[in-house]
């Protein structure tokens, strides 16, 4: 992939990063929201809000950390161990973080196909989960193929990163530095 | 063997900087392939990120993470180190006193060591440079001060330990408080002897007065810190009596904190969206960490680890507490080269299982676990609160780490207090409701 080309796909696929975190931030405020409304009601006046557990366990906070993913690793939302690979040559070290990432890709997409015929074994059977309210389990797992795709994609598109982005030249960092004061 | 060959892949997929949450569950996943059936490896795949996310506890994360940064857009933190710097700015070293002091106000507001010192290092340490505070010593204070957030509650290293070892979050947060308190003592007594054993490394208390009412002084309170107060009081107390689980308590915190910053006016929409981004970056991170530490641990108990550590330990005759010992040091020497969250994730499964099966507290590890965290935050090479006030404020690394030994002796005593006191820790939980 040569760098003009991965712009352009990091670019577009930027987009559809920002519409699942837009859509994770509100799913974290409602979920705020909701079980600090529960809990004072719940404490206060004895009226809890039946629903807010389950609907907060095995929907929003799925789903607010699914759509996290992709975003969240593209804005540094990673720890990773420095030490050996600043001390290689670029030529060995650029090549190891490639592959590196490219198995990451591989395991997450994994977890997400996985979780996919869960949810699709879930909605072809009409499983719920029964209380006062039955809920449906596809629509819990639903977000985990959609979290883990964004974050394999994600992944993949870092392994054609440009080497100088993959891994910033010290005097790269100390111009980016310069321009930013 | 094949549990060496596991731990070892592991230990070269994060050496060769494949971030820690996807080494762990590559190794976890590679490693369960050599000794069981594909289907079995397949079946544990398929649920772990559903049970991992799925789960309430899980939620004690994003929302004290949402609590700490709504405040710290709202700039109160910086309005609490000032009040700080009033207290005690009649003693010599006032200042940075005030930012131990701060640092543990701050901490019982945020569980993150890091948005602390970012914090503290931005609004004292122009003054400090002003009035000429030793440019090492103050990244010193500042990044000891900033470890305080991840012992006093609510702190996120106590959460990660609480869901991985499912012992009661609610009350490794209370075990906290006592120890929290300790070291902020500590070292602001570290802080007395640095500045008896060498007064040039801090400015004449009459000097520094003057300094600040001729107006040479850049703190500035812009408003009220008691609202913020009252929070963690509310917060600490609900925890304590049980009105509330941490879960609830966080998502009330965040709110109130949300609520107060936006009745004060002192959060934007932009102010909103960061605090809320950063909550959903971090939050991403720590969850890719517990399935990815999950997947490892499935291999682990595959592979019979701990029963046979537990085994040599006994038949080797070496006491408990020598174990004890060995394990803290580990964790120390850990701590020096790797992330804080890290190393819990991928160490505690066996060691937490190695100390209570020899009759160790649960909760009374995670505080030392914690202590010893705190000691990697500011020792060479990572030292990340370090790095990241000499990045900040534009004073080497290195000179900060010179500062650093007396506090660094501090901690190593307090370790040895808080394993030969166990009440110190226990107290607080045994009164619980």
């Amino acid at each position: 992939m040569n760098n003009g080309f991965y712009h352009r796909v990091d670019r577009l696929y930027r987009k559809v990063e920002l519409a699942a975190i837009v859509l994770a931030g509100l799913v974290i405020l409602a979920v705020m929201a909701l079980v600090s409304t529960d809990a004072v009601l719940r404490r206060g006046l004895d009226y809890p809000l039946t629903f807010q557990l389950p609907l907060s366990e095995n929907y929003l906070l799925v789903a607010l950390t699914m759509l996290s993913l992709a975003w969240g690793y593209r804005r540094g939302g990673t720890i990773r161990v420095h030490i050996l690979i600043d001390a290689l040559p670029r030529t060995v070290s650029v090549p190891i973080l490639r592959i590196g990432l490219g198995i990451s890709s591989i395991y997450i997409l994994a977890l997400g196909v996985l979780a996919y015929s869960t949810f699709h074994e879930a909605l072809v059977n009409n499983e719920v989960q029964m209380g006062v309210i039955d809920w449906p389990v596809a629509w819990s797992w639903f977000w985990i193929p959609v979290g883990c795709g964004l974050l394999a994609v994600r992944l993949a598109i870092e392994v054609f990163k440009p080497e100088d982005e993959l891994l910033p030249r010290d005097e790269d960092v100390t111009d980016k530095e310069i321009t930013a004061e | 063997m094949t549990t060496l060959a596991g731990i070892g892949l592991l230990i070269v997929l994060i050496v060769l900087g494949m971030p820690i949450g996807y080494a762990l569950g590559v190794a976890g996943v590679m490693s369960l392939l050599m000794i069981a059936d594909p289907v079995v490896v397949a079946g544990l795949m398929r649920g772990v990120v559903h049970h991992t996310t799925a789960n309430f506890v899980i939620l004690t994360i994003p929302m004290f993470i949402l609590m700490s940064e709504f405040l710290s857009a709202g700039g109160v933190a910086q309005d609490l180190m000032i009040a700080c710097d009033r207290l005690m700015r009649r003693i010599r070293g006032g200042l940075a006193m005030a930012c131990v002091l701060a640092g543990a106000v701050l901490a019982a507001a945020s569980g993150s060591s890091t948005a602390s010192v970012a914090t503290m290092i931005r609004s004292a340490f122009p003054t400090m440079k002003k009035l000429g505070y030793d440019p090492g010593f103050s990244i010193a204070t500042i990044s000891m001060a900033g470890t305080l957030a991840i012992m006093i509650p609510p702190s996120i290293a106590l959460v990660i330990y609480g869901i991985i070892t499912e012992e009661s979050i609610g009350r490794l947060f209370i075990a906290g408080i006592v120890p929290g308190i300790l070291t902020a003592i500590g070292y602001i007594l570290t802080i007395l002897y640095c500045v008896w054993r060498n007064p040039s490394l801090v400015p004449q208390v009459s000097d520094e007065l003057a300094a600040q009412k001729q107006g040479d002084n850049s703190l500035e309170q812009k408003g009220r810190v008691w609202p913020v107060l009252v929070l963690i009081v509310l917060v600490l107390g609900c925890l304590y009596t049980g009105v509330a689980t941490p879960s609830e308590l966080g998502a009330l915190g965040a709110a109130a904190a949300l609520l107060m910053s936006l009745m004060m006016r002192r959060i934007s929409f932009k102010g909103i969206v960061t605090a809320v981004g950063n909550t959903a970056r971090t939050t991403a991170m720590i969850v890719t960490i517990i399935f990815g530490a999950i997947l490892f641990g499935y291999f682990m108990t595959y592979s019979q680890v701990t029963p046979s550590i537990l085994k040599w330990i006994s038949e080797s005759g070496m006491p408990p507490l020598a174990v004890l010992a060995m394990i803290l040091a580990f964790y120390i020497l850990l701590g020096m080269v790797m992330d804080q969250f890290a190393i819990i994730v991928l160490t505690v499964p066996i060691t937490y299982a190695v100390i209570t099966g020899l009759g160790f507290d649960g909760i009374w590890f995670g505080i030392l676990i914690v202590k010893t965290a705190e000691v990697g935050l500011v020792t060479p090479p990572v030292g990340l609160n370090v790095f990241i006030a000499s990045s900040t404020s534009g004073v080497p690394a290195g000179a900060g780490f010179r500062q650093i030994a007396p506090f660094v002796v501090t901690e190593i005593i307090l370790i040895v207090l808080l394993v030969a006191f166990p009440q110190i820790s226990l107290l607080l939980p045994a009164l619980m409701k």
